[in-house]
């Protein structure tokens, strides 16, 4: 191996990386935030009577989870160049990010809707309980407290997936190396230290996830 | 819009098809070999005499499923050549997705393996087994059948995650299309084949794992 | 055939086995009878090594069996267990499941190991059921090929942790039937169970087990009509 590491390099530039790791919690961030406002209306429409609603939710779904990010990414960049729309990458990835971010908690939510029994429903009302206060009690915490948990690894996820979002040179983390690489040549030693931030970020977030999960729900937990 | 049909023709289409191919290769053999290191990583995950064991499959299916798969392929990559390891691309490429392969099947075969009823077990322990023929004759006939709908969901990421390939400037279905969008300027047009293309892949096979899932919870 | 001397268990700090010493001579049926939780499906699983003990010796045949050993397989060998929850194996036939472990543990010859399941599943009075897999079966015939396939081994001494109840009631009694042919062959028995009528027919002792401890034993017949210990009276009351 005649290679010679220069760990310095990615060490010296850290005030770049942690700029780049701001960018990507913002991107994530607000793509879940959105994702999560989108996916909920997705998994009411997949739940619904109306056959249009159900079709076209599931449509959304399936169309977004079978493909790759990378090619839904591409999409959407050159569709609203085509169009004529001039937005900066960094838009354009938080714009596709939520639309994927969406359709996988679509499922997760519907999931987590239909693991409330029927009969639970029917209990809260023949004790006497408005539709109000059974959509609150019976409904809305017990199923928050279901999809906490595959929600929290999809946020996860979609933080990492953000990293594909270089490739239409949005600022983030992955991008700042490549910049950096591009200068340096440190390919190795930069996209090492990147990958270790990476994974301290999943890491954090999932203890504050489970964290949060805890104080909220105040239940016996499992694993996130 | 006009720039749709410009310059773009049955050549560009056989192009992606290739491409496609390429992408079902990565998956075979990111498949293959990755299943073996999952039943690996899997069972040492069970191991209840080791617990250094158990760390160490821990620690691995929490690296590659905690970090994204785009750096994996980078740091793989390059890490290779800095090796001096001169290997075709396509194994260069498909290592990465080996390890992948590897952590996500592994935590599968770890859940179906400890899906298994304890009295099975203990059945087959009364009747003088030896884990190894526990595991073959007891263990992996109920675990398997446990392992594929998973499994099959699991695929329909492999072949996403393929898509990341063109990173590195590997020629599968995503760089095909990009490239073709490049000489054609009929870029719409590419990528709603190339998605087209992914879609029919990966769609059947989202069905059949939903299908499979459904006729396990059956049978149980 | 069988000696438990001082036998001592506990689960974390819970002292579920405080001071079990027993014998069993060859040919005898021994019924243990006591509460939930009073430790008695603990003392048959510790014999065939399914639970460690942490003190105290249990010998099969002049053999200690020692949980963590890799000789505890050969003994295993030699007693039969049968599980509250039949634990037939699900993708194997009645017939496939009495034979596997004659074929991978004995390592016998494929035609050979099948007419003894053959014979085991005649015993059993399932002859016509031989390929029919578990979920087709009822539970009391499950049973019955759980008992098969453990007498298949041709054991020494054969456990049955309260096989009958996890079964309906109109079921239980073609497996005590079956129970009580054994026990009439002369095959050596310990027997866990809720059943007083079995108890009182076929055992040749009775010990009660209560918390942990063996509370009284002795001559069936005496067990059930002369009482001496409290706690056994009142469970024979509860029971009967």
């Amino acid at each position: 191996m005649s290679y010679t590491f220069h760990w310095e390099v990615p060490l010296q530039n850290l005030p770049q990386f942690l700029w780049g790791a701001l960018a990507t919690l913002e991107m994530s961030g607000v793509a879940c935030l959105l994702g999560l406002l989108v996916a909920v209306c997705a998994a009411l429409a997949r739940l619904s009577k109306n056959r249009f609603l159900r079709g076209a939710a599931t449509a959304y779904v399936e169309a977004i989870r079978n493909t790759p990010f990378i090619v839904q990414l591409f999409y959407v960049y050159f569709g609203l160049v085509v169009v004529g729309v001039n937005l900066e990458a960094f838009s354009v990835a938080i714009i596709t990010l939520t639309i994927n971010c969406g359709a996988y908690s679509t499922e997760i939510i519907r999931a987590g809707i239909q693991s409330i029994h029927r009969g639970q429903t029917e209990a809260g009302l023949s004790l006497g309980m408005t539709h109000w206060q059974v959509f609150r009690h019976v409904i809305l915490m017990p199923t928050l407290r279901v999809v906490w948990p595959p929600l929290a690894s999809q946020f996860i996820a979609t933080m990492l997936g953000s990293s594909v979002a270089s490739q239409i040179s949005a600022e983030e983390l992955t991008y700042a190396g490549m910049m950096l690489e591009s200068r340096t040549f440190r390919t190795f030693e930069i996209f090492f230290f990147i990958t270790i931030l990476y994974f301290l970020m999943a890491r954090l977030f999932s203890f504050l996830f489970s964290l949060t999960g805890h104080k909220v729900f105040r239940e016996a937990w499992g694993q996130l | 819009m006009p720039e749709l049909f410009v310059a773009f023709s049955y050549k560009d289409v056989l192009f992606l098809l290739q491409g496609a191919l390429v992408t079902i290769a990565m998956c075979a053999m990111a498949l293959s070999c990755g299943l073996v290191v999952a039943l690996v990583i899997g069972l040492i995950r069970t191991a209840r005499r080791f617990p250094a064991l158990r760390w160490i499959g821990w620690g691995y299916v929490e690296i590659f499923r905690g970090t994204p798969l785009l750096m994996q392929i980078f740091i793989a990559f390059f890490g290779l050549s800095i090796l001096g390891l001169e290997l075709p691309r396509f194994v260069a490429v498909s290592i990465p997705l080996i390890l992948y392969t590897g952590a996500y099947m592994g935590e599968i075969v770890r859940a179906g393996v400890e899906a298994v009823p304890r009295g099975q077990w203990e059945a087959g322990w009364s009747l003088g087994m030896s884990y190894r023929q526990l595991m073959r004759y007891v263990v992996a006939p109920v675990a398997v059948r446990i392992m594929i709908p998973p499994s099959v969901g699991f695929l329909v990421q492999l072949v996403k995650g393929t898509s990341l390939a063109y990173v590195v400037g590997y020629i599968e279905l995503t760089r095909a299309g990009y490239i073709i969008s490049q000489s054609t300027y009929a870029t719409m047009l590419v990528f709603t084949l190339v998605g087209a293309i992914y879609f029919g892949i990966n769609y059947p096979l989202s069905l059949a794992s939903q299908r499979l899932e459904v006729r396990l919870k059956r049978h149980a | 055939m069988l000696e438990l001397e001082d036998v001592h268990k506990w689960f974390g700090n819970l002292h579920v086995l405080k001071g079990i010493s027993m014998t069993v001579s060859r040919g005898e049926v021994v019924v243990v009878i006591g509460r939930s939780g009073s430790g008695k499906s603990t003392i048959l699983r510790c014999i065939n090594g399914l639970e460690p003990i942490q003190q105290g010796r249990i010998m099969v045949d002049g053999e200690v069996v020692d949980a963590h050993s890799r000789h505890v397989r050969k003994i295993r060998e030699e007693v039969g267990f049968v599980f509250q929850s039949f634990n037939l194996f699900p993708y194997y036939t009645a017939l496939e499941n009495v034979s596997l472990a004659l074929k991978i543990v004995k390592r016998m010859p494929p035609a050979e190991a099948r007419s003894i399941a053959e014979e085991m599943l005649a015993r059993v009075g399932l002859s016509d059921k031989l390929d029919a897999y578990p979920d087709r079966l009822s539970g009391g015939q499950q049973q019955r090929v759980a008992i098969a396939r453990a007498l298949a081994m041709n054991p020494k001494l054969m456990l049955f942790d309260e096989v009958t109840s996890a079964l309906d009631p109109e079921l239980v009694g073609e497996v005590l039937k079956v129970m009580q042919d054994l026990a009439e062959g002369g095959m050596t028995m310990v027997v866990v169970t809720h059943e007083m009528g079995f108890a009182r027919r076929v055992a040749d002792r009775v010990l009660f087990i209560h918390e942990g401890q063996i509370a009284e034993e002795g001559p069936t017949a005496q067990i059930f009509a002369a009482p001496r210990n409290e706690s056994l009276r009142a469970f024979i009351e509860s029971i009967l």
